[in-house]
């Protein structure tokens, strides 16, 4: 039996650190609430509700000192797999897909969800055919795991590089979104909000690392269900009188598409390819919540999904979960709560939405010559509803929502207490806190162990290890601000594109190392070029319109087009050139029993033994 | 020792491939694919919602989620059935 560190010892005052951080959630709200009621400045109860929270992120961050470098870059592998799931789930929705997700379905309804049926597909791609052998591998980063696989220091720094330009891409449309959101509740410009969260997020990571990530995004995923679960439950109570209105709504939804009727909205039939996803203008209600395949056709939704899927896959702030839980077994569980919150969110999601149209429908729908209600001038005072004629008399069309601020049409609409409106906000701002410190460290982690450190070879010093980590960490931090402040473009686009590169790079090697051994260096360098380029070229001539779409796929899923491609070109490759060798095959071996020493732990044993005999 | 050791995983491997066929691929097509039926369904109702919609979005994530779970809970006894688990 071999003597084990530290490592995997879990703190078993977990849970009550959780419940006691969801207790001052609630008194926080009720407080609020309360203080609202006798008269307090609406503008102080809104800073600390939407800043209280924040703040308590950063001191759980920063409380989480991490003295060793596994502490920062594998939290010394003792996060149970509910807490680990909690995060893996905020980080595979991300406070855009959250936004994005439900603004879209509340703009042109069903077709939106091929999104969501996209993360759930690529959760169930990752606890079947990568976690549980990332985890046996149980090394730092993705890329590490890569070079190992192919003994190779080429394919390790390569995958470092083309990797991180879609987590970068994911960063910037989280604090595109962030900052929206923030600068609607708080007032100032992205040019002032933006390095202010940056450095806010800077602080929270840069003292625990993987350890202060996951602690303070447990705390951000209390935030993020509770505030979209309580008003959902308040409002289902009142509709349909029990509280679980994830499978009640079926009346409200008859309801709400007789009113659709009524105000002629009405299904139309488009191109099998197409995918029209609402964009960041406001747009109004155009079609009926249950007209399927108006807005995206039906192999578009298809191929949507697919690309979502692979993108979740390949992302490795997911994969550099696998990591942090104790052993292979807990890390296929963490999936397993991955599915289930993802699973409770998207579950939600359409009750929500269907909600808010009732509420918006009825209020505007058969009204005529009769008074605007007062929620419409509330949504346009925070910028989330343009007016553009005569709403009492025209009706819904004349009403344009933004999409981003979908999720705050139903406090507001229902006439709830600003406090819950703030709540809401306070909670998409958690998902993004969450995704985007998950994806700066994911970046600064693969830049500091496998393109600066991985020239050294792995015998940099525990001192030198943690502080290039951070200096790597504050300059991806610094380079993110600088992109959101310079890249101009729809954040749920510039999403599900990242997504697409991702997979397309990441996937067909990151699939084919595990499940076939006779893939080799040469195809893996080639299949990640391969898919990195095809996919990269072909979304910037189309987004910068100088060609035209190929065959109508939209650059959004391209990576369902080329990642079939890339594993021809990996299986041609492979077998074209030499097999490899021994060593590689019994790696292989190792990595698919999941009984035995974690293979990182004891090569790193080994090989300190190996230096203390020199 | 080692060929021992080859010959015992070997049936693991194919009761872990068979795994990914029940809990990925059957799920995953059904996942994929059950949406697409939306309009041909939505003439019947269930518990108040039209049954198509109902598939597509309780149904998908309902067969989604049971999958992992399932998956979790089969892939941990083939390992213990096979003696390929972890002693922790």
């Amino acid at each position: 039996m071999v003597a084990r560190s530290h490592q995997g010892l879990i703190n078993p005052r977990l849970g009550s650190y959780l419940a006691i951080f969801s207790s001052a959630l609630v008194a926080l709200v009720i407080l609020l609430l309360i203080f609202s009621e006798l008269g307090t400045d609406p503008y102080v109860l809104r800073q600390v509700m939407i800043l209280g929270p924040v703040a308590i992120y950063v001191l759980i961050g920063m409380s989480c000192y991490a003295g060793e470098t596994d502490d920062y870059f594998i939290a010394s592998r003792a996060i149970p797999s509910f807490f680990n799931g909690l995060c893996g789930a905020l980080t595979t929705l991300g406070g855009t897909g959250l936004v994005a997700i439900a603004g879209s379905l509340f703009l042109i309804g069903y077709d939106a969800f091929s999104v969501g049926i996209g993360l759930l597909l690529g959760v169930m791609v990752l606890v079947s055919l990568l976690v549980p052998y990332l985890r046996k591998y149980g090394g730092q980063t993705v890329p590490s795991y890569l070079g190992r696989r192919f003994t190779s220091r080429s394919v390790r720094m390569l995958s470092a590089i083309l990797l991180s330009i879609p987590v970068m891409m994911l960063i910037v449309a989280e604090l595109k979104v962030g900052s929206a959101i923030v600068s609607m509740m708080l007032g100032g410009s992205a040019a002032n909000l933006v390095p202010v969260g940056c450095a806010i997020m800077f602080t929270t990571i840069a003292f625990g690392g993987m350890k202060g990530v996951t602690w303070s995004s447990c705390a951000q995923g209390v935030v993020v269900l509770f505030a979209l679960l309580v008003p959902l439950v308040v409002l289902s109570t009142m509709m349909t009188n029990l509280p679980f209105a994830q499978i009640t709504y079926g009346s409200i939804l008859t309801d709400v598409a007789r009113l659709e009727a009524q105000s002629g909205l009405a299904a139309r039939s488009i191109d099998a390819l197409a995918i029209n996803l609402p964009g960041r203008a406001p747009t109004a209600l155009d079609t009926p919540f249950l007209a399927a395949f108006s807005n995206v056709g039906t192999v578009g939704f298809v191929l949507l999904a697919l690309s979502v899927m692979t993108g979740v896959a390949a992302l490795p702030s997911i994969l550099m979960r696998a990591g942090t839980v104790p052993s292979v077994f807990e890390a296929r569980k963490s999936m397993g709560w991955v599915a289930v919150i993802v699973g409770l969110i998207l579950l939600s999601l359409p009750a929500y939405v269907v909600i808010a149209r009732h509420l918006v429908l009825s209020d505007l729908v058969g009204v005529t010559g009769g008074q605007v209600p007062n929620w419409v001038a509330n949504l346009q005072q925070l910028g989330l509803a343009a007016i553009s004629g005569d709403v009492a008399n025209g009706g819904l069309r004349s009403i344009e929502f933004s999409r981003d601020g979908a999720l705050l049409v139903l406090p507001v609409a229902a006439n709830f207490p600003d406090t819950v409106a703030h709540l809401v906000a306070a909670g998409v701002i958690a998902a993004i806190f969450a995704a985007a410190t998950a994806h700066f460290l994911a970046v600064a982690n693969m830049v500091t162990d496998d393109v600066i450190l991985g020239l050294s070879g792995d015998s940099a010093s525990e001192l030198a290890r943690a502080i290039v980590a951070r200096v790597v960490l504050a300059v991806v931090v610094t380079l993110g601000g600088y992109l959101v402040l310079n890249v101009s473009g729809d954040p749920f686009r510039i999403m599900l594109l990242a997504l697409s590169l991702a997979g397309s790079t990441g996937f067909v090697i990151l699939v084919l190392s595990i499940w076939w051994k006779r893939l080799n260096m040469v195809a893996a360098l080639v299949t990640m070029m391969s898919g990195f380029f095809l996919a990269g070229a072909y979304m910037f001539l189309t987004e910068q319109r100088v060609i035209g779409l190929i065959g109508g796929i939209d650059a959004i899923v391209v990576a369902a087009v080329v990642v079939p491609v890339t594993g021809v070109i990996a299986g041609v490759v492979s077998l074209l050139t030499e097999p490899p060798g021994r060593q590689v095959r019994d790696f292989v071996r190792d990595l698919r029993v999941p009984g035995g020493e974690t293979v990182y732990d004891r090569e790193r044993r080994m090989a300190r033994g190996r230096r203390r005999r020199q | 020792m080692r060929g021992r050791q080859r010959r015992q995983r070997r049936p693991y491997w194919r009761w872990t491939k068979l795994q990914l066929f029940t809990h990925l691929l059957v799920p995953g097509t059904a996942i994929l694919l059950a949406p697409l039926f939306f309009d041909e369904l939505n003439a019947s109702r269930i518990l108040g919602f039209p049954l198509g919609y109902f598939i597509a979005v309780h149904g998908v994530l309902l067969v989604g989620v049971l999958a992992v779970l399932r998956f979790v809970a089969r892939q941990d006894s083939v390992d213990r059935w096979h003696g390929v688990h972890e002693e922790i």
